[in-house]
């Protein structure tokens, strides 16, 4: 009797396994799908799963990468032996112009200073930043992302401005507890507010995995021309005013194109910005 | 007893070699490229690795460990969590449909089977992704991909086979 009985369990359970074999891949089509509407949702399972997946993966990507890193400041250390003679006559140059405007930014500094006592003009907050270092990255059609190590940097918080020296390269999207993930301006998921420097125009700039980032929600009758400055407008208080993003290539009908100054696809060390805007 | 018992260890751990191959070669990709190398040249490896193994050890290399492949990149990336999974599941469905036209042939019918898998699978992972954020992605960038995907084959290809020589030789 105990032994039917077992025998009729094993073939109940063999025949789940079966039809669950058979249907594994409908299963799973269901299972992928159910996880891109969460994901669409934006719940905080998904976004902290995604930050324990970037602090588990972080480290593994980071110690593979040691081989491509030390290829890399070899290759560095030969090109820039072979160059330093002309960035050496360069930097000569540059430093007698340099002398220049330090001379000239004293002199409008004061100024400025004493226009604002004049006005009574209220200060925006002094951004404070902190320099992280990237560990992995993904530029394919389908995202743009990089991952930097945040472990010891306090204060990082999603949302928060990334930039190179050359301009902005992105924002925080997720934070772990040791790496973080950094949306670039040409992932689509990017929508920074910025203005045009020649006639303050507002405009939102709009990533869409492309190299070139989108300029949108500018009226039509505006002047954009080739060779525009876009530069961040600090509306809504996130990011601060002024920081260089890139410049208009190109102004089509309802397709204005900006390339972003920072080559974003070869980022080693960035610049992660605090600041608050209501903080005074 | 125990020597059955360190077998049968050994034998899962040379089953897990693809999975763990493929996973390694997926987060190398996503090391950030130096100046020297061209940071668009981005192939979709776990394609490349999951169709190898499907068509050359479909017997160890099933669908749970394509899922376990599908989710390390879905999480890994910043595409949609869930597009990865979709994709590859419509990978190992062409795959495992057209596996008696490609397998035990020659190296070129195989690099024309992948040819053919891997544009539908991209196609439909650049309309699944193009639906989630309502606006449809450039498709050069996704030619592109798939171009250095297909490039990228018989180089991934050879090291698989080391692999497979190598690590699973006495499986």
């Amino acid at each position: 009797m105990k032994l039917k009985r077992r025998r009729l369990l094993f073939l109940n359970f063999s025949k789940i396994r079966q039809l669950t074999k058979k249907f594994a891949i409908i299963i799973l089509f269901i299972f992928a799908f159910v996880f891109m509407l969460i994901s669409k949702t934006d719940t905080i399972v998904i976004e902290k799963t995604s930050s324990v997946a970037g602090d588990l993966l972080g480290p593994i990507i980071d110690t593979l990468s040691i081989p491509a890193k030390f290829i890399a400041s070899s290759y560095n250390y030969v090109s820039s032996l072979r160059k330093t003679y002309e960035e050496n006559a360069k930097l000569k140059e540059e430093n007698k112009v340099l002398h220049e405007l330090r001379n000239q930014i004293r002199a409008l500094e004061i100024e400025n200073r004493l226009l604002t006592q004049l006005l009574n003009y209220i200060q925006p907050p002094q951004a404070k930043f902190v320099t992280v270092r990237i560990v992995a990255s993904e530029n394919d059609a389908f995202s743009n992302s990089v991952i930097a190590y945040t472990g010891d940097v306090e204060n990082i918080k999603s949302g928060q401005i990334v930039l190179t020296q050359d301009g902005v390269i992105g924002r925080i999207e997720e934070v772990g507890k040791n790496y973080s993930k950094i949306y670039l301006i040409t992932d689509i998921n990017s929508k920074i507010p910025v203005i045009i420097e020649r006639n303050r125009v507002r405009g939102i700039l709009a990533g869409d995995n492309t190299d070139l980032v989108k300029l949108v929600f500018t009226p039509i009758s505006t002047d954009i021309r080739v060779g525009d400055r876009i530069i961040t407008s600090g509306v809504a208080g996130v990011f601060p005013p002024g920081i260089p993003v890139g410049k208009v290539v190109s102004t089509g009908k309802n397709n204005i194109r900006i390339k972003p100054y920072a080559n974003i696809k070869n980022v080693e060390y960035v610049k992660v910005i605090e600041y608050v805007a209501d903080e005074n | 007893m125990k020597d059955l018992w360190n077998d049968n260890i050994k034998i899962h751990l040379q089953h897990m070699m693809p999975v763990f191959f493929s996973i390694l070669f997926i987060l190398m990709f996503f090391i950030p490229s130096y100046p020297f190398v061209a940071e668009s040249i981005r192939p979709c490896i776990s394609l490349i690795c999951i169709y190898f193994w499907l068509i050359n050890r479909p017997d160890i290399f099933g669908i749970p460990y394509v899922f376990m492949i599908a989710l390390v990149e879905d999480f890994a990336s910043s595409s949609p969590v869930g597009s990865d999974i979709f994709a590859i599941l419509v990978l190992y469905a062409i795959t495992t449909s057209i596996y008696k036209f490609v397998s035990n042939k020659p190296f070129n019918i195989v690099w024309c089977g992948f040819i053919f898998v891997a544009f539908i699978t991209l196609v439909v992972k650049w309309l699944v992704v193009s639906i989630y954020y309502s606006q449809f992605l450039a498709f050069s960038n996704v030619f592109f991909t798939f171009l250095s995907t297909i490039a990228f084959y018989p180089i991934f290809s050879i090291i698989n086979v080391y692999i497979h020589v190598y690590f699973m030789q006495e499986d």
